[in-house]
């Protein structure tokens, strides 16, 4: 049973008139029996729900080859991992997509023969044709449908970019929101990372880069593993906010940067659900910039009130507060853990916008917002993405921001260092 | 503020004298302890939600203040919220009697309602509990229908914005407000004055508009009446708890003015917790009721002729120090200012430590202020520094340079004897009414607003309302004292 507990940060001093509180929300869902007072157990005595998986792999011209050979082998481990009575799939990608596992619709139930069938499906699978990903993830919504009570999360594989029209894309993403989970992957050099982070981002997933075909398998069972370790589905966070007040943005900061903002369905005047799909035993942290009407010197308001909920039932609740004050040194303090987090999503932009100028030809610009996101990733101690930056630029003075660029970069250490762009350093304690 | 001074004013040895652990040793002074819960104090049926919109009516658009009778906005023409109906009274009648059987209690304003009622649990206060039924007959006059069995008139209220204006059995606020006494409560308990959303979630914000209108904790507002000595203690319109205590008994005491010489001594205590160290306002509650009950004590065992108060107050304050509780060593420790008022037939014995006051209110509108301030502000004056008017509004009129903790020996009290010489009131309050009424003249004027022979309570209700229409940023506590020959 997990037990979720929150935790606020913020400074909740405003100057008078002031009208925006950022505040980061640490969330803690863990495995054990809820402390008294502290937060309600989750489902309650419903049965866990069946996990469902599909695997969708990119089967076009271009994964001929050793890539072809490794995805299938990759498919076959992430097969292995799993459990019996998870049901599961596997979509071929083209520019069509193809349901070779099971056949004839739906979803096969996980069993020693059932996987040894689906092994050997997966064997026959043939590189050729294009990348139509919309489609594919259709089907995959499709199938995932057959079982609507299952916890739904697909592993997606591509080499390329897509081959679709951003608006047949977007359709698709609109149509799968909230239907599944899917964590997106690229390998070799011919994908673009902003595409299929945008596709991770809506379908609550990640993206990551495989450098070698052949650290596929690997990388596969340990998705599987940690889907199948989520056991609450449909977990939103629900923002309530004074009236007259707006969310300015609510943004996922740690593992990894994900803006919630556009995400919210409406619950009532006041109250908005943003979805974070399923939870296991994790540590997740939220950005919320609440923008209230001021209230008086010496007042205080309920800026917003932030729970998370599974079936309309709160799990946990956090107060953010907003409180006006005249002294100067109150108000102008920045919270230290808001100010980490801040540093983070600066630190990804940085990296996102320098890579971006760098593709664009503008070299100056490139070092200069690389340069600050060296400075950032040294001032919070944010080893990963500092290692990889170093692969980009040679870092002069990391206080200072000096960087060079480098001039004989691996384009898939310019990849990776995007991909990776997102992940986050928890605040110190 | 509250006194926000110890820290900062502290002496560099002020924690190398830690208390040792005995100075955390619950409180054993009679009556101290708690033996029963529910003695004397008749905690009214707690209406979900709260609070303030009774008494402060503030405007949706720019927070000004406003009247019930407003429409729109003075400040800046908005529309107000409607004024919601009176609520109930907030004692239940028939339980609301004069300062009758029980031995009234020292009520402890601030904590939940175990440690508020605690106090009142006074079995020990044997002498007080004597006097109480000379009191109800000698002083107990404005509305004698007490039953014998009836409990002591202690409201607890924690919905109460409308306390101050709402009725009891005992004490009958009939007569016609004056001007500038606030209006009937304007709005439902639980209602925001903000927007008049009439939901407030348990910890007191509007589900609105998210103002914080107060939470509904016991202890937010309380009233103690004895009949002449009378007390209200509120926590104001911005802090989230009352960290201000009170104190007040009467106890038999001969008066050559009335035949057969039996007459009543009173006792007041009020102490505010500092604000800027953590477990003041339990401190402070553990530190009046001590003071208290020592002085009821100290008093019954006097000699008339020779009662020796100052020596009692200071007695008083050695023991409140020392049952005060203490946090981890090395901490600072809870700490409260301390004021106390004893009025005998006679003479009227303060003793102080920090901003709390004593004022003396003459029945023919004259005004005396019977402490002087322990603060950085008053010692300004005193020296010289700044000038005499400045005194409450300078950067140090809060910081305050003497008080009561268990880390600081010996707290001794200023001390000073006034005797009687005409008819009044003595009032014993924190600063969170003298904020909005420093003046002597002003606050005479306050009382002076009130029909003259208004019930002590009255008073006591009337200059609560006072801070409270004027922004009640701090808790307030204030007690009154009908003098002999009043009237």
């Amino acid at each position: 049973m997990l037990v979720f507990t929150s935790e606020v940060n913020q400074n909740k001093h405003l100057p008078a008139g002031g009208t925006d509180m950022n505040a980061v929300i640490t969330v803690t869902a863990e495995t054990g029996a809820p402390a008294a007072g502290q937060a309600r157990p989750a489902a309650g005595p419903k049965a866990a729900p069946t996990a469902a998986e599909v695997i969708i792999l990119d089967c076009s011209g271009s994964m001929g080859g050793n890539k072809i050979v490794e995805a299938r082998r990759a498919a076959k481990a992430a097969i292995d991992t799993l459990r019996d009575g998870v049901l599961f799939g596997v979509v071929q990608g083209e520019h069509f997509a193809k349901q070779i596992y099971p056949a004839g619709g739906g979803l096969a139930v996980a069993s020693a023969s059932t996987r040894e069938a689906a092994r050997l499906a997966v064997g026959r699978m043939q590189a050729g044709g294009g990348t139509a990903i919309g489609e594919w993830l259709l089907l995959t919504r499709k199938l995932m449908l057959s079982s609507p009570d299952a916890i739904h999360h697909a592993i997606l594989l591509t080499d390329g970019q897509n081959g679709e029209g951003e608006a047949v894309l977007e359709a698709a993403l609109a149509q799968c929101e909230g239907v599944f989970q899917c964590d997106c992957r690229g390998v070799g050099a011919d994908w673009e990372v902003a595409q299929l982070r945008k596709i991770a981002n809506r379908l609550l997933g990640d993206v990551a880069l495989i450098r070698k075909p052949a650290e596929m398998a690997d990388d596969f069972r340990a998705i599987i593993e940690a889907a199948l370790s989520r056991g609450i589905d449909k977990v939103a966070i629900r923002v309530w906010a004074p009236r007259g007040a707006d969310v300015v943005f609510l943004r996922q900061v740690f593992p990894d940067v994900a803006d919630l903002t556009g995400t919210a369905a409406e619950v009532d005047a006041l109250t908005k659900d943003f979805p974070t799909g399923a939870w296991g035993a994790e540590k997740r942290v939220y950005h919320l910039c609440v923008r209230v009407l001021p209230g008086p010197i010496d007042g205080e308001k309920l800026a917003a009130r932030v729970r998370l909920v599974v079936d309309g039932e709160p799990l946990a609740e956090a107060k953010v507060l907003a409180a006006w004050t005249d002294d100067v040194e109150l108000s102008t303090q920045i919270d230290g853990t808001v100010a980490h987090y801040t540093g983070q999503v600066d630190l990804a932009d940085a990296i996102q916008q320098g890579l971006e100028e760098l593709k664009d030809g503008d070299p100056a610009t490139a070092a200069t917002l690389l340069g600050k996101a060296a400075r950032l990733a040294t001032q919070a101690g944010d080893d990963t993405r500092l290692r990889l930056l170093e692969k980009v630029v040679e870092i002069d003075d990391a206080a200072t921001g000096q960087v060079r660029l480098r001039t004989d970069v691996n384009p898939l250490d310019e990849m990776d260092l995007d991909a990776q762009s997102t992940k986050t350093v928890p605040a110190p304690r | 503020m509250a006194t926000t001074g110890p820290v900062g004013a502290r002496e560099p040895d002020g924690a190398a004298d830690v208390a040792p652990a005995s100075a955390a040793a619950p409180p054993s002074s009679p009556g101290a302890a708690g033996d029963g819960a529910s003695n004397g104090i008749n905690a009214a049926p707690a209406a979900a939600g709260a609070v303030q919109a009774s008494t402060a009516r503030l405007c949706v658009a720019c927070s000004a203040e406003a009247t019930a009778d407003d429409t729109y906005c003075e400040a800046c023409g908005a529309l107000l919220p409607e004024v919601g109906e009176p609520t109930e009274p907030a004692s239940p009648g028939p339980a609301a009697a004069p300062g009758t059987s029980t031995p009234p209690p020292a009520v402890a304003a601030r904590p939940g309602p175990a440690q508020a009622a605690a106090p009142a649990a006074d079995a020990g206060g044997r002498p007080a509990a004597g006097a109480q039924q000379g009191a109800a007959t000698e002083a107990g006059a404005p509305a004698p229908d007490a039953t014998a069995d009836s409990e002591p008139t202690v409201s607890l209220h924690s919905t109460g914005r409308a306390a101050p204006a709402s009725q009891s059995s005992t004490v009958s606020l009939e007569t016609p407000s004056p001007a500038g006494e606030p209006p009937a409560p304007a709005g439902r308990p639980g209602s925001c004055p903000a927007c008049a959303s009439e939901q407030v979630d348990d910890d007191g914000y509007c589900l609105d508009c998210g103002l914080w209108v107060g939470s509904s904790r016991p202890g937010d507002h309380v009233e103690v009446d004895l009949g002449r000595i009378a007390g209200v203690s509120d926590r104001g319109l911005v802090h989230h708890s009352n960290e201000d205590a009170m104190g007040l008994r009467l106890v038999p005491w001969p008066d050559p003015a009335v035949a057969g010489g039996t007459g009543t001594a009173a006792v007041a205590v009020v102490c505010d917790g500092v604000s800027t160290v953590p477990g003041s306002g339990p401190a402070a509650a553990v530190a009046a009721e001590t003071a208290t009950s020592v002085l009821v004590e100290w008093l019954a065992a006097a000699r008339v002729d020779e009662p020796g108060i100052p020596g009692g107050l200071r007695t008083a304050t050695d023991r409140a120090r020392r049952a005060m509780p203490t946090i981890a060593p090395g901490d600072p420790a809870p700490s409260c200012t301390f004021a106390a008022a004893v009025v005998t037939g006679s003479d009227i014995t303060v003793g102080w430590l920090g901003d709390s006051r004593v004022y003396l209110i003459g029945a023919d509108g004259g005004a005396l202020q019977l402490t002087a301030d322990d603060t950085l502000s008053a010692e300004a004056v005193r020296a010289g520094i700044i000038p005499p008017e400045a005194a409450d509004t300078a950067p140090g009129a809060h910081t305050i340079t003497r008080w009561l903790s268990p880390d600081r020996d010996p707290g001794r009290p200023r001390v000073a004897v006034v005797p009687i010489t005409w008819p009044g009131r003595v009032v014993v309050c924190t600063d969170g009414l003298w904020n909005y009424a420093s003046g002597v003249a002003e606050l005479a004027a306050h009382v002076a607003a009130l029909p003259p022979d208004a019930p002590a309570l009255a008073v006591a209700r009337h200059l609560t309302t006072v801070a409270l229409r004027a922004g009640g940023r701090d808790n307030i506590t204030v007690v009154v004292i009908d003098m002999p020959g009043r009237g």
